[in-house]
């Protein structure tokens, strides 16, 4: 475990930017059923200059997100906006398009942020992914339990991000 | 007044409809929930209340800037306007009495005041807790309530709507579940007096503490399409005031209140029925209606009819 934890350090702290980018992602939104609230949740989030267009179900508060090609996404921005308008969020599911670029591991990183995986990489890392998000904001309180152990594990090792933002996901 | 029976048929009436399967809505008429307006959103809110005061049409109205300053904040900034009060109290509002000393039975009712300005209104809240999940959550805020009213209001019931001055302070609890939402609205009022200076009259209003509950739900749609849609939301709120009597003196001496109920203490319960309709999921119009349940406020003679409109404004934000 040990041999593990240190190699997800190594990965995340030498890895090479790739050139890949989020294409879109799908934000379960909670604590809201009407739709003024859905409203002004779509307006918060269009805010954002690398939002291209966001389509809320007004029934289930998915909010479906494509993303302007070319300009970085972050998807700790994207999830504040849900916040700001007063909501929350109970999942983060988004779309991560590969290159040519091989994944050393479980851990690579795109401009500032960082990403880990908690789960096994697969072996085939071209073309769209889809990516669950794991942090106490981005999905249930209850289901984070889970894995808060493995996230305290990898954050003891490596320690605070220097720069950008550290996000743990899940394939 | 209504009768025992009739509040019985508008208990079993919201009973009926709560037990029905529809979402439930917070956007309340008269009590504000535990949240806010989101982060740099600009709501404007224009409110007119009417009644007839022996004969006499009696107006309010005001208008409210609601700008949320973060998910947790928000800032009310209300102006009041009002043909109430006259600028001051009438010439006999004391009347000499040489064997118990002078007394006052209160302001005649039914009298014409000008329209006039009344008085702004500061409103701080606090969203400190938050438990959301699917269409549900559950919200608690505190708020501060600050008035620079000086009316000549001659109520015990202060009033930090346009009447009076001085500061309150409350508690907010709202759940809102897949049914119906429900809130409770504590607080309590500390009056700053009227004071008239050409006259020497001061009047101490009494301390309130109030106990407002209201409840709400969607009749219309059972299912959403767009934003377009006209939602129509239903509303039953309860307004319960307690209040101490008013305190009144003359250049410091003090005047006997004689056979004068709206300058004693008072307890009442008010029932506020609302229909609510959503436009464009960005516009609210809410129409309303105030009837005494038990007691009454010396503040306006019920039937009330309010109107309110709401419009949201969304800013970009700066970062």
């Amino acid at each position: 475990m040990k041999r593990f934890l240190c190699s997800l350090f190594l990965l995340a702290y030498f890895s090479v930017s790739l050139q890949a980018q989020f294409v879109s992602a799908r934000l379960t939104i909670i604590g809201l059923t009407c739709s003024a609230c859905s409203f002004g949740t779509e307006r918060s989030l269009r805010q954002l200059p690398f939002v291209e267009d966001v389509k809320m179900d007004l029934n289930t508060n998915i909010a479906s997100v494509i993303f302007k090609a070319g300009i970085p996404v972050s998807i700790e921005q994207l999830v504040q906006k849900v916040y700001d308008a007063g909501f929350s969020v109970g999942q983060v599911m988004a779309v991560y398009h590969f290159t040519t670029e091989i994944l050393n591991g479980n851990a690579w990183q795109t401009g500032p942020d960082f990403y880990t995986l908690l789960n096994t990489a697969p072996a085939d890392l071209k073309g769209d992914k889809e990516l669950t998000f794991v942090a106490p904001k981005y999905m249930k309180k209850n289901e984070y339990k889970s894995y808060k152990p493995q996230v305290d594990a990898v954050n003891s090792l490596i320690g605070e991000s220097r720069s950008g933002h550290r996000y743990f996901v899940l394939w | 007044m209504v009768t025992n029976q009739a509040f019985a048929r508008v208990l079993l009436l919201l009973f009926v409809l709560f037990s029905l399967k529809l979402p439930g809505q917070e956007l309340f008429p008269h009590n504000e929930p535990a949240s806010n307006v989101g982060k740099n959103v600009l709501a404007v809110r224009v409110s007119s209340e009417t009644y007839s005061d022996l004969g006499q049409p009696r107006d309010f109205q005001y208008i409210c800037f609601r700008f949320g300053l973060s998910s947790k904040w928000m800032l009310s900034e209300s102006f009041f306007f009002s043909n109430h009060h006259g600028s001051l109290l009438p010439g006999n509002f004391i009347r000499p009495d040489s064997v118990h000393g002078p007394s006052t039975t209160g302001v005649a009712r039914g009298k014409y005041y000008p329209y006039l300005f009344e008085s702004m209104n500061l409103n701080l809240k606090y969203r400190f807790l938050a438990r959301d999940s699917e269409h549900r959550h559950f919200r608690v805020a505190a708020y501060l309530d600050l008035s620079g009213g000086n009316e000549a209001h001659a109520e015990a019931e202060p009033n930090l709507m346009g009447d009076t001055g001085g500061a309150g302070l409350g508690l907010i609890s709202t759940l809102l579940l897949h049914k119906f939402a429900v809130s409770v609205n504590a607080g309590g009022i500390l009056p700053s007096p009227y004071q008239e200076a050409v006259t020497g009259i001061t009047i101490n209003y009494g301390k309130a503490a109030y106990l407002n509950l209201s409840m709400g739900y969607l009749l219309f749609p059972r299912v959403y399409s767009s934003y377009k849609q006209l939602n129509v939301n239903l509303y039953a709120e309860f307004q319960c005031m307690t209040y101490g009597g008013a305190v009144i003196t003359d250049n410091g001496a003090s005047i006997r209140i004689v056979d004068a109920p709206a300058l004693q203490a008072n307890s009442y319960i008010e029932f506020r029925p609302s229909v609510q309709f959503i436009i464009r999921s960005n516009m609210r119009l809410d129409l309303s209606l105030g009837i005494p349940v038990y007691g009454r406020s010396w503040n306006y003679t019920c039937p009330v009819y309010f109107v309110t409109l709401q419009q949201a404004v969304f800013f970009k934000d700066g970062k």
